[in-house]
């Protein structure tokens, strides 16, 4: 339905035509927002952070930014068209944050922080470092793809969101979501060859 | 193209091997534990946002809490107060020194005028400058009629209207210019937009009157020029700030209001603006800008 609304900009009168949704009618109350909009994706919020950060002090640390990134953005999630995969993307936003801080902080202190891995037999040990190295020469390549790109290729690989989701979320068309997409495995590709190969050969063992 | 797609399908596989779905479920119960109290912190914030609208609202349509002061400010009560106040205030002007009695004196008949000059002002406009959280800055436009009808602009930094909101004894009606979204409501209470939440003490000169004589506590009045102006320095407690209130001594109607954080460092008051007002008073206002108008055929839910 259509309402004309008289109104003034710059001293002068002007009419303007509104085009109102039911939908929109009544406003949603925070305990609505959070039963409606968080608690049917939490396991994905926490999954996907924990998929990119891989650290429980660091995962705690991202889980909360977001919720107060979403906490700041109410309104616009609330108006969004899908407002699960915004706040997906919030999640994986704050979380390839969190990469780049940790990136800078381990440009000063130069050590691998070996005091996480869990103490096991020499075999898992080794197993767990060779792990670990492969882990973090990923989420640096991650890390040094240009942030669109990331969360593009993050929303697909990861969260396994149809390309349309991920151009909602991103707002953007779907050709460009398949271009960062397209681009940002191609980099990856070639930043990682060395592991795809190892892990190719592992494979046919 | 074949090499393409097996590079593809090869990084997405190393991607999903490295980066697995393998969340302790230690880690997944502490974050879930967060989640819980985001919810929980969300529960009170909409229970102190309601409390705190109901109170706005209150104060905007609810008159009978202040049927005393009406009293108060009746001619015959006025009247022989005034008389008394001026014939003290002469007393007082010859006989030298002037003492802290006369500037008292002069202080209680300013806030006395003042405060019905304005809960019988006809109508009222101000602009508002908000300095949020963040540096975030607000600016807004309020009108508002005597008829109960408020109506109040949201105003970017390059002023644009963003969003309008009307206010009827009837219904609340909200305009996001951005989505093109007209929402209307019934209550001060299902109002979500944070923008609104800075200026609920000044939609109406009801609100600015209860706040002069409840809320504020003060520290301090001075007249500027030859009696041109006076403006009360006050306090608000709770909030731990100083608003300085500057009232025209020719109408006794505000013409500005500016509000600081409390710093006792700074005892002039000169430090950061949170919120500057400036009133126009009485000025006559285009009835049709008050209520958004239903075109003919159309329905409004």
């Amino acid at each position: 339905m259509d309402i004309a609304i008289t109104s003034r900009k710059h001293g002068a009168l002007y009419n303007q035509s509104w085009t109102v949704r039911p939908e929109e009618i009544f406003l949603k109350s925070e305990k609505l927002f959070f039963d409606q909009l968080i608690k049917p994706i939490e396991h994905q919020m926490m999954r996907s952070i924990w998929r990119i950060v891989r650290d429980p002090e660091t995962a705690k640390d991202v889980l909360q930014d977001s919720l107060a990134k979403i906490w700041k953005r109410l309104d616009r999630i609330q108006s969004h068209p899908n407002p699960h995969a915004l706040i997906l993307k919030i999640c994986l936003n704050v979380a390839i944050d969190s990469l780049r801080k940790r990136k800078r902080l381990r440009q000063h202190e130069k050590t691998e922080p070996l005091h996480r891995l869990p103490i096991q037999s020499d075999f898992k040990v080794h197993e767990a470092l060779e792990n670990k190295k492969v882990e973090a020469e990923i989420l640096e390549a991650i890390n040094r793809l240009p942030r669109r790109q990331a969360v593009a290729v993050l929303m697909r690989i990861i969260q396994e969101q149809p390309y349309a989701v991920i151009a909602q979320a991103m707002g953007c068309n779907e050709t460009t979501v398949r271009i960062h997409v397209s681009r940002g495995r191609a980099r990856l590709s070639q930043w990682l060859s060395h592991l795809k190969s190892a892990s190719l050969k592992e494979e046919s063992k | 193209m074949k090499k393409e797609n097996s590079d593809k399908f090869e990084i997405d596989d190393l991607l999903k091997q490295t980066l697995k779905d393998d969340l302790p479920p230690e880690i997944e119960s502490s974050m879930k534990k967060q989640l819980i109290l985001f919810q929980k912190k969300l529960e009170q914030h909409e229970q102190i946002r309601s409390e705190e609208t109901s109170r706005a609202q209150r104060r905007l349509f609810q008159r009978g809490g202040l049927k005393w002061m009406k009293w108060a400010l009746k001619k015959q009560v006025l009247a022989p107060a005034s008389i008394i106040m001026i014939v003290l205030g002469a007393v007082l002007q010859i006989t030298e020194p002037s003492s802290v009695l006369a500037e008292s004196i002069s202080l209680l008949k300013t806030s006395v005028i003042a405060s019905d000059r304005v809960s019988h002002a006809e109508s009222m406009e101000c602009s508002i400058q908000v300095l949020a959280e963040n540096e975030q800055s607000f600016n807004y436009f309020i009108q508002w009629l005597s008829t109960n009808l408020t109506r109040v602009q949201v105003i970017n930094q390059n002023q644009d209207i963003i969003k309008t909101m009307w206010i009827s004894e009837e219904e609340i009606t909200i305009a996001d210019h951005a989505t093109n979204i007209l929402r209307k409501i019934e209550k001060l209470e299902q109002i979500d937009n944070t923008e609104f939440m800075h200026i609920l003490d000044l939609l109406s000169p009801l609100d600015l009157v209860e706040q002069m004589e409840g809320k504020w506590r003060l520290k301090q009045y001075k007249q500027q020029g030859d009696c041109e102006s006076g403006t009360f320095i006050v306090a608000i407690p709770e909030e731990k700030t100083i608003i300085e209130l500057t009232v025209d001594l020719c109408t006794f109607l505000p013409t500005n209001f500016k509000k600081f954080f409390e710093d006792p460092r700074e005892e002039s008051g000169e430090g950061k603006i949170l919120m500057n007002v400036n009133f126009k008073w009485n000025k006559s206002i285009p009835p049709q800008l008050m209520l958004p108008k239903i075109t003919k055929g159309s329905s409004c839910a």
